[in-house]
């Protein structure tokens, strides 16, 4: 996918991902019980070891377009 | 809504417009202050809200209202009003000797090093029987450990009440033992009487003058 070769490609789907996970997590504070509890661990996990490593990965990866 | 976790969904909100930002017009990181907002949208924030929605959601944990959310432990909230002073929980419900409001948390936590650590671990384990695995029927729950005097002592222990109690203080033998958890507080004889579920037909229940619940704590 050539929207994926570059890094503000990539930061594309990674910051819908986080927008996804955060509004989750916001949601989360409308109930009280342990369902609340759950939805929130799933967003929390979803950021924490998808979103962010990911954008890291962004800043490490060298941007295709710019190889000879 | 508590005050905290209106701040986090306000942190949530900027957030999300951040990264928003980003979404729409990816080229903004070209310049170095774009790649600091992009470092603050995608990274630092992000994780500061699991860090803060976490703590939130842990404080919230140790609520009366949080416990009594699953289905199966309404009976154990019901206990909380039988109107009989022998009935342990009952009576330090209603007479506020545990705070209402976090009523199971401190009589069921474990007040020794990494006590809240564990208990939070024994909440997940509930949280998987119930969701995942079969639940029992709610008389016939047991706690994974016998009870612990240490835990009564957290608050007790040092109190002219207990400590100059007639029964307590008979023979010196018995305060050892009860320090010693040799003694269980609530061995037959003595403090007996707890959560009991299967007989809640049987009880007649304390009407709070205001009308709240306990699952409303």
């Amino acid at each position: 996918m050539p929207i994926l070769r570059t890094t503000e490609g990539r930061l594309k789907p990674i910051g819908i991902l986080l927008i996804c996970a955060l509004i989750v997590e916001a949601l989360s504070f409308l109930g009280h019980g342990a369902i609340a509890f759950m939805v929130f661990s799933v967003a929390a996990a979803l950021l924490v070891c998808v979103g962010v490593p990911a954008y890291l990965l962004t800043l490490v990866r060298k941007d295709q377009e710019s190889q000879p | 809504m508590h005050f905290t976790a209106l701040l986090l969904i306000l942190l949530i909100a900027l957030t999300v417009a951040l990264i928003a930002v980003f979404v729409v017009r990816p080229q903004t990181t070209a310049t170095m202050a774009g790649k600091i907002a992009a470092f603050l949208g995608f990274f630092a924030f992000p994780l500061l809200c699991v860090g803060m929605g976490f703590s939130s959601h842990m404080d919230n944990s140790k609520s009366t209202r949080f416990c009594l959310s699953c289905h199966i432990m309404e009976p154990y909230g019901k206990s909380l009003r039988i109107d009989d002073p022998g009935h342990l929980p009952a009576s330090h419900f209603q007479n506020h000797r545990v705070p209402p409001e976090q009523a199971c948390y401190t009589c069921h936590t474990n007040y020794a090093m990494f006590g809240g650590l564990k208990a939070k671990l024994g909440g997940l384990r509930h949280m998987y029987v119930y969701y995942l695995g079969t639940p029992p029927k709610p008389e016939e729950i047991k706690l994974y450990e016998p009870y612990n005097n240490r835990e009564c002592l957290h608050c007790h222990a040092g109190a002219r009440s207990f400590e100059e109690g007639v029964v307590h203080s008979a023979d010196p033998a018995i305060m050892a033992d009860i320090r010693s958890n040799k003694l269980s507080c609530v061995s037959s004889g003595c403090h007996e009487t707890v959560h009991d579920v299967a007989k809640l037909g049987e009880q007649k229940f304390w009407k709070e003058l205001t009308d709240a619940n306990p699952s409303d704590h």
